[in-house]
């Protein structure tokens, strides 16, 4: 049972670590860009944090399917 | 009427004069809700019985058929639980009218589900109309949010534009999360009261969050009652009239409490068993129109599938390592949501130290 519930925590952990770093990420260095143009810099924010969520979330996928697909092999 | 007769709301406000207001109201709101869910389910089980909306409990050995929309009982508990505290508390009716707006709208569209199953991208759509009352009640009445979510190192945010465009987005997505992990016996009531608690924590210690308060207060109150009938072995479903409602419920409640954040971590079993069932079928998809991730063994336990186009849930995660009873399998989703929930007191702390 503690192997299943630890297989989560993994996850869990993994997932609220890297949204937190995220968004210490965004408030260091996403958030003071400024290319001089309001358009092109606001663009620029959303942009770049779309692009870190899509990684995130990519990231979080691929450890859910490696995990899941690894433990049911070895059963 | 017979309430003021009885001179009930006048000896009401005179001990609210005396006490903390919210003090005096929490136990109301806890006490209305669930005592009208737990007095009304066996009511709507008997109902749905003679009507035949009943639904064969898939991961029993016998398929016994057990009566469904057993979430109409939720409904009428947060219900009388929040009209009872708007007659009280008069000059924040409309923040309790309008979170019960949004709850009894998701719930009518989780009736039609449960009547006549809904297209998979049009029952989002329609979940994500639900939030319409938090903005027409802010637009024309009073404000019932604040467009400023307090985000962990960040402290306030000014989102006064893309805030009110995400508040449908957010209870689609809680609606819906809280529908996609309704599958085992006493699963839905037992993880939600978890999240609800944590925000009604959360709530408490931020401070400035009383109207917060009282709605989780009254939505615990419904699903712990709730919880005693749909424990294992299962009296009533909650059906989707029931989980898309708690769903919103919750979402209206981070959206109107200010609890954004702790929301979205409290509620991280949900999110993940949603967004790795999306992220497998690789689109929107309805239960019934994929490959079951569980199979029912000879022996009454539950054995992951392996079927590579079923979605991988979270029960399916859990099965991995081997079979488990139905009861196992929520002990372990219990436990996982009440780790997220250590995780969110944890950010709440990152959300009271912010700048």
């Amino acid at each position: 049972m503690i192997r299943r519930i630890l297989d989560f925590v993994y996850v869990l952990l993994f997932a609220w670590a890297s949204m937190i770093f995220g968004v210490w990420l965004i408030d260091v260095f996403i958030v003071p860009i400024d290319l001089g143009n309001a358009f092109l810099t606001g663009f620029a924010k959303v942009t770049v944090s779309a692009l870190l969520v899509l990684v995130w979330l990519w990231l979080w996928r691929d450890l859910v399917r490696t995990n899941f697909w690894r433990a049911l092999r070895k059963k | 009427m017979w309430l003021k007769n009885l001179g009930l709301i006048g000896r009401f406000r005179r001990y609210q004069r005396n006490t903390n207001m919210y003090e005096a109201i929490l136990p109301l709101a806890f006490s209305l809700g669930f005592l009208a869910c737990f007095v009304s389910l066996p009511l709507i089980m008997k109902k749905m019985k003679s009507a035949g909306i009943v639904g064969p409990d898939v991961h029993k050995r016998n398929k016994p058929a057990v009566p469904e929309m057993g979430g109409i009982g939720i409904l009428v508990g947060l219900a009388v639980s929040m009209v009872g505290v708007s007659l009280l508390l008069r000059e924040e009716a409309w923040t309790f009218l309008c979170f019960l707006g949004v709850v009894l709208a998701t719930g009518l569209i989780g009736a039609l589900d449960d009547l006549k199953p809904l297209n998979p991208i049009v029952k989002p759509a329609l979940t994500a109309l639900t939030g319409l009352p938090i903005l027409l009640v802010d637009a024309f009445v009073t404000d019932v949010y604040t467009p400023r979510p307090v985000l962990p190192f960040v402290g306030s945010t000014r989102l006064t534009i893309v805030y009110p465009l995400m508040i449908p987005l957010v209870t689609a997505v809680f609606a819906n999360a809280v529908n996609m992990m309704d599958s085992f016996n006493g699963e839905m009531p037992a993880t939600s009261s978890i999240t609800v608690l944590v925000l009604l924590v959360s709530a408490v210690l931020l401070g400035e969050r009383g109207n917060a308060v009282v709605m989780c207060t009254g939505l615990l109150g419904c699903l712990l009652a709730f919880y005693y009938f749909n424990r294992h072995p299962a009296k009533t479903f909650a059906g989707d009239v029931g989980s898309l409602s708690v769903g919103a419920a919750i979402g209206a409640t981070a959206i109107m409490g200010r609890l954004e954040v702790v929301a979205l971590v409290a509620f991280m079993p949900q999110i993940m068993n949603a967004f790795y069932g999306l992220a497998t079928v690789g689109r929107l998809y309805e239960r019934r129109e994929v490959p079951r991730p569980t199979l029912l063994l000879e022996d009454g336990r539950l054995a992951v599938s392996d079927d590579t186009k079923a979605p991988i849930t979270l029960a399916r995660m859990v099965l991995a390592r081997g079979p488990l009873y139905e009861g196992e399998i929520v002990r372990v989703l219990v436990i996982l949501q009440t780790i997220s929930a250590v995780l969110s007191l944890f950010t709440l702390y990152l959300v009271a130290v912010a700048p």
